[in-house]
């Protein structure tokens, strides 16, 4: 356990290091003139002028080498000083504070909510002998994965807002306001791992143990709940890791559409705006929370899956 | 009975005093008045030294009032008595004086294009001394980046916490997109309906349109019109549409080897079909600018001159006269060298890019070969000081100060500003917009709009409007062309 976080830990250095002077180098290596990107994105295009844009940049020091700006905010960025945003001027820590809170939120309950859909309905798939229904999950699936996620926002918003005026359609005021945007995220995500589990619930049911479950008389119910459930999980879970990419993929659509006030949202503005302490505080928070889920999971596989263990023992 | 009176009056002033929810595009950048005093202007949560009637007129705001010495380099304003901030502090001259000499505003404000040599605060007035004369000086203070906040917003020079006079006061802040406000009580002016309100900045279109018509909102600005359709049969909304004193027009480089040319220019004006873009994209063919200020800004308005207009014929016969010859391939030659333009343009209005392919349909016609980039708005600004512009699509608000005189001098006068001309002399309009800085006088005025019309350096393609959606319940919604206030304090909400 303790090599699974010393080793997690060297890689979030690693990562949070060569991201952030890879996004460092990005925003400079653009085309266009930094301090004009930051005054456009501060003043908006009625308040920006060249004089304004060159107060900005002596403001700021962009007019400093550049190695000697890089060094600056690597050594700032060790410090673990995330500085304060080049755009509204607030301390990135704050303003990463408020957004991730409620991007984490969202995140949290999407997952939570795409499994109540999916492990049922995954399971059920597998174990029904109607292919009817199983044709209609696996055409419903395609159709919901491949519907993008703005697209799908605004169907879940006309149905619940308009039509059956029971849910509100934007905001971020209380748990209603989280319904819909949970709804759009978890639907994307249930949609692929509800054909995940079906088919690993199939091999599951065609594996020895599961067979000889049954041939020993236990219950259909039964077999799945002991020795089903838990060996269909195993692949379940390092995919669902791989899936809070499509998570923060999603947030951004989502929180836009939602006027939501959360880290996508921000992380695309502060790019358009070249708001660099920005993006090197959300590529560290995001490297830390990938790395976290790793680490779950790593855990989470080690519980389900005891052989795991056995072979590092070994 | 006295007593029973008043207590009618306050049960019902409490009764039918109601919460709002507005919505607007609109993102608060920050806490500096410079990057989103628009929206603490537009919520009236800070006031200005100066603000307007419904007509652009200069009233009082937090200054009663203003004058001018003789030679005009030495302004007083008096500042209002018993003004207080939300956080109970008093307004006073020293206070105002601290807020104008700030780096951010002196430096990083509209206030930076001024010739002002010394801002100062002697006993009730604030007086401000300038290098030359501003005859329009005090319409530079209902500018949104001169907000006047309560010394304790400051620290360090920087504002940590926004506290104005305004009618409303800051209860809750969620940068970017929430501010919830509440009725200030202790406010100097009339008293109003609003009791709390919340501001919601929702960037799509689709979402503001479908927020309000669920009614999650009570007013929503800024409606596109392709949303009108379905919300004009809801019944219980109400549609205002104003025309906003901002010209959607092409910005072009005079000095360019193609477009120094009057007649390249000209031929370009009319192959633009301004009616199809108005009525196709914009959805109101009453947007078709026929110059470069709509006849609602009435004395730059001038009725007399030729408007702008749609010629196809008259567009190849004037590049033709030109010497451009077109060939198998459909575009124009001259010297074996192709027409061929870049025109840039931004996303910050969403119509832009799509006019912009429109108009590189429409030259299509005439065989110009316009390249359209879609790239960000301060390209535009770079373009100009390193001169490689050739066109640009941009949105220019001639009235961010509501005299708009200030606003035109910098774009047409001598060396145009970042979003004005481009390399482009005319003596008569730099002579014209000096006497009107000396002297207000229409036929100046409508004279910079002939020249304007005739000498093109910048092409208008449509003039602009804003729509609002609010719930039938509000009344006496009056909405603002200047964009400066949402005028909340005017609402009535219908007793039911």
């Amino acid at each position: 356990m303790t090599n699974i976080f010393y080793k997690r830990l060297f890689q979030v250095i690693i990562v949070a290091l060569i991201s952030s002077s890879i996004g460092f180098l990005m925003m400079h290596l653009l085309p266009g003139d930094i301090a004009m990107r930051i005054a456009a994105g501060r003043y908006g295009p009625d308040g920006l002028s060249a004089e304004i844009a060159q107060s900005v940049r002596v403001e700021l020091g962009l007019n400093r080498p550049l190695y000697e700006q890089y060094f600056l905010s690597i050594f700032n960025f060790l410090k673990l000083d995330l500085g304060y945003s080049l755009v509204s001027g607030q301390s990135v820590i704050e303003e990463l504070r408020v957004q991730l809170g409620y991007s984490l939120l969202l995140a949290l309950s999407s997952f939570i909510v795409s499994l109540f859909i999916a492990i049922p309905l995954g399971i059920y798939t597998a174990t029904t002998k109607n292919r009817f229904v199983n044709t209609i999950m696996m055409y419903l699936s395609i159709i919901i994965r491949a519907i993008p996620p703005f697209v799908l926002a605004l169907i879940l918003i006309l149905i619940f807002s308009i039509w059956f005026n029971i849910l509100p359609p934007a905001g971020f005021e209380n748990w209603k306001y989280f319904v819909l945007p949970t709804l759009t995220l978890s639907l994307g995500l249930a949609a692929v791992s509800n054909r995940l589990i079906n088919d690993s619930m199939n091999d599951v049911q065609n594996s020895s143990y599961f067979k000889y479950g049954r041939y020993k008389g236990l219950s259909q119910n039964i077999t799945i709940r002991r020795h089903g459930i838990k060996n269909t999980l195993i692949p379940l879970v390092s995919f669902l890791a791989l899936q809070s990419v499509y998570l923060i993929e999603g947030v951004v659509v989502v929180e836009t559409i939602f006027a939501f006030p959360g880290i996508g949202h921000a992380l695309v503005h502060a790019i358009v705006a070249r708001d660099i302490p920005m993006i090197q505080g959300t590529i560290l928070i995001m490297g830390l929370i990938f790395v976290f889920i790793n680490v779950f999971v790593d855990i989470l596989a080690l519980y389900l899956d005891p052989r795991l263990k056995e072979k590092k023992d070994a | 009975m006295k007593k029973i009176f008043n207590l009618l009056l306050f049960i019902s002033i409490t009764l039918y005093a109601e919460d709002l929810k507005i919505i607007g595009p609109v993102e608060i950048k920050g806490l500096e008045t410079n990057k989103s005093g628009y929206i603490f202007s537009r919520l009236q949560i800070a006031e200005n030294l100066v603000t307007i009637d419904e007509k652009g007129n200069l009233k009082p705001g937090l200054a009663t009032k203003w004058e001018e010495s003789k030679d005009g380099l030495i302004w007083k304003f008096t500042i209002r008595e018993n003004v207080k901030f939300h956080d109970d502090t008093v307004l006073d001259a020293s206070t105002v004086a601290f807020n104008l000499n700030r780096d951010d505003i002196l430096k990083k404000s509209i206030l930076s294009t001024l010739p002002i040599k010394e801002i100062k605060a002697v006993k009730n007035e604030v007086i401000i001394t300038l290098n030359s004369k501003v005859s329009i000086l005090p319409a530079y203070f209902v500018h949104y980046s001169t907000l006047i906040l309560s010394k304790k917003s400051f620290n360090d020079g920087k504002v940590e916490k926004f506290i104005g006079t305004g009618p409303f006061k800051i209860t809750n802040l969620t940068l970017p997109i929430g501010i919830k406000a509440t009725k200030f009580k202790q406010w100097w002016g009339e008293k109003n309906e609003v009791n709390n309100l919340t501001y919601t900045a929702v960037g799509k279109n689709e979402t503001r349109a479908l927020m309000i018509k669920s009614g999650e909102a009570d007013i929503a600005f800024s409606i596109l019109p392709i949303s009108l359709k379905s919300l004009s049969k809801k019944e219980d909304l109400d549609i205002q549409t104003v025309k906003i004193f901002r010209t959607r027009k092409l910005k072009l480089n005079s000095g360019d080897e193609i477009l120094k040319d009057l007649n390249v220019r000209k031929a370009i004006s009319y192959a633009i079909n301004r009616n199809a873009i108005a009525k196709g994209i914009l959805l109101d063919e009453s947007l078709a600018a026929t110059q470069m200020f709509p006849p609602e800004l009435n004395s730059w308005y001038n009725k007399d001159i030729e408007p702008l207009h749609f010629d196809i014929e008259k567009s190849i016969e004037l590049l033709k006269n030109s010497g451009w010859i077109k060939r198998e391939d459909g575009f124009l030659y001259k010297n074996n060298k192709k027409l061929q333009i870049e025109l840039i343009t931004y996303p910050n209005w969403p119509e832009l890019p799509i006019i912009a392919t429109a108009i590189q349909n429409q030259l299509k016609q005439v065989g110009i070969d316009l390249k359209v980039s879609i790239t960000n708005s301060s390209e535009v600004v770079r373009r100009h000081k390193d001169n490689t512009l050739q066109l640009a699509l941009i949105s220019k608000n001639f009235t961010l100060v509501p005299n708009p005189l200030g606003t035109i001098a910098k774009t047409y006068g001598e060396n145009g500003d970042d979003w004005g001309a481009m390399n482009w002399e005319n003596k008569e309009m730099f002579s014209t917009l000096n006497t009107l800085y000396e002297k207000d006088d229409d036929t100046s005025k409508q004279k910079v709009s002939k020249i304007l019309n005739e000498e093109l350096p910048a092409i208008p393609v449509t003039w602009s409007s804003l729509t609002v959606v609010s719930k039938k319940k509000i009344k006496n919604l009056k909405i603002d062309s200047f964009e400066i206030s949402y005028n909340l304090t005017n609402i009535i909400f219908e007793k039911e």
